[in-house]
């Protein structure tokens, strides 16, 4: 079809890593952070993206809100040790209820 | 692939000759480890090489394996016998998991899968399901009673290695091996066949849990003490995976190459700390570019490479 498919990995590729550069500069400035950090955040970000849908941009932005505010308030009614467990046992139940529809399409 | 099966079991009669001679007891360390990497890698093998699902939970099992031959202890149950429970209560939580994750298909299904040890490891940081001291965070627990000796694990690793050897081999010829691999290739076409596809994925999953919980629980055997951080830890994972794709994924060779390889990478390179991770890292990354197919697919190609030369030579040669 034409469509130099190297390229636009590559460039896709390219934006994509400078997005997450610019995320760590927001998150160097509020969080301590070591070079170990990295898979707990990318954990995460994982989460969020299958649970919007991938390829959708609005779902990934409903995930990570509710990713958000389920850490928070897990955080807050049950104790900080429950923060992450708590988020990915809902991401898990809210998978396996709705395989195949993202977030953005059940609304 | 007969000469392969007849490799094999000619290397574990070998080793199982071994501690008749003097040996010094490093060699039981890294056969143990190579044992226990063997097994796991293969059951991944089984699972995601031969079935075609990435599920990124093995370290969950192990965990699960490990905590039950410990905790059995505890509960002054035999080693053997908590050894045997502690495969079948990770078969059983595959069980149990399976029912959510098989719902998703392809990437959803790998990063379920991913999730579930998180939520283990989440769940023994916070829950102790015995009293006594606290070791480290969470729920870290020491062996009760007499450690085992050195001699026990390797034999009990080099019987599970060559069991999980066999099973993949005699899995892999069985129909059920052709259901796998059909569901591999295309899943909705081998529904469409005829193929239950949630069933042999299920009893797929089942198997590689239930050995993938005695390798942990023989691995905590040895190990004498286990802790959440370490028993459901993401580093089973990576080495599993990085030995099953370095080898060559779909195939019985692929782990025995690729587990001595990472192995072998892994004890070389820790002298050099900090830079280890760097070496290996660029290494592996070489590797995957240089043979995609893995090792045993490298083999296969520079097969066919000399055959083709032979088979050139023969054609050019004038028949008299």
């Amino acid at each position: 079809m034409g469509v130099n498919v190297e390229r636009v990995h590559a460039i896709t590729f390219g934006i994509a890593t400078a997005l997450c550069a610019v995320a760590g500069v927001f998150l160097g400035m509020t969080f301590s952070f070591t070079p170990s950090t990295g898979p707990a955040f990318l954990i995460m970000a994982f989460g969020v993206v299958v649970l919007g849908g991938l390829g959708s941009i609005v779902g990934t932005l409903i995930a990570g809100i509710l990713f958000g505010l389920v850490q928070t308030l897990s955080g807050h009614f049950f104790g900080v040790v429950t923060q992450t467990l708590a988020s990915y046992v809902m991401a898990l139940v809210v998978l396996s209820i709705f395989p195949k529809r993202v977030i953005w399409e059940m609304i | 692939m007969k000469k392969l099966d007849l490799l094999v079991i000619f290397s574990v009669l070998l080793l199982a000759v071994v501690p008749l001679a003097k040996v010094p007891s490093l060699f039981y360390t890294y056969a143990c480890l190579y044992c226990f990497y063997l097994a796991m890698a293969n059951m991944w093998n089984l699972v995601a090489g031969y079935a075609g699902l990435i599920s990124l939970c093995p370290a969950a099992f192990v965990g699960l394996g490990g905590y039950t031959v410990i905790l059995g202890t505890w509960f002054s149950l035999p080693w053997y016998l908590g050894l045997v429970l502690g495969g079948v209560v990770a078969a059983l939580f595959a069980v149990l998991v399976s029912l959510p994750l098989f719902r998703l298909r392809g990437v959803y299904f790998t990063i379920g899968s991913f999730v579930v040890p998180e939520i283990l490891k989440g769940i023994f940081l916070i829950w102790r399901p015995v009293g006594g001291t606290v070791y480290g965070r969470g729920a870290g627990y020491p062996i009760q009673g007499d450690a085992l000796g050195q001699l026990t694990i390797y034999y009990l690793a080099l019987g599970l290695a060559f069991l999980s050897l066999a099973l993949v081999r005699r899995l892999s010829e069985s129909p059920f091996g052709m259901a796998m691999r059909a569901i591999r290739d295309n899943e909705s076409a081998a529904e469409r066949c005829g193929v239950d596809t949630f069933k042999v994925k299920f009893e797929a999953f089942c198997i590689s849990a239930l050995v993938t919980g005695w390798a942990g629980g023989i691995y905590y055997l040895g190990q004498g003490y286990i802790e959440p951080l370490s028993g459901f830890g993401i580093q089973w994972l990576i080495a599993i995976m990085l030995s099953v794709i370095i080898g060559g994924r779909g195939t019985i060779g692929g782990p025995i190459l690729g587990v001595g390889l990472f192995l072998f990478l892994y004890f070389l390179l820790t002298r050099y700390g900090e830079l280890s991770l760097i070496l290996q890292g660029s290494l592996l990354i070489t590797i995957a570019i240089v043979v995609p197919q893995g090792l045993v697919g490298m083999v296969r190609k520079i097969k066919a490479l000399l055959e083709r030369r032979i088979a050139i030579y023969e054609i050019a040669q004038p028949k008299s």
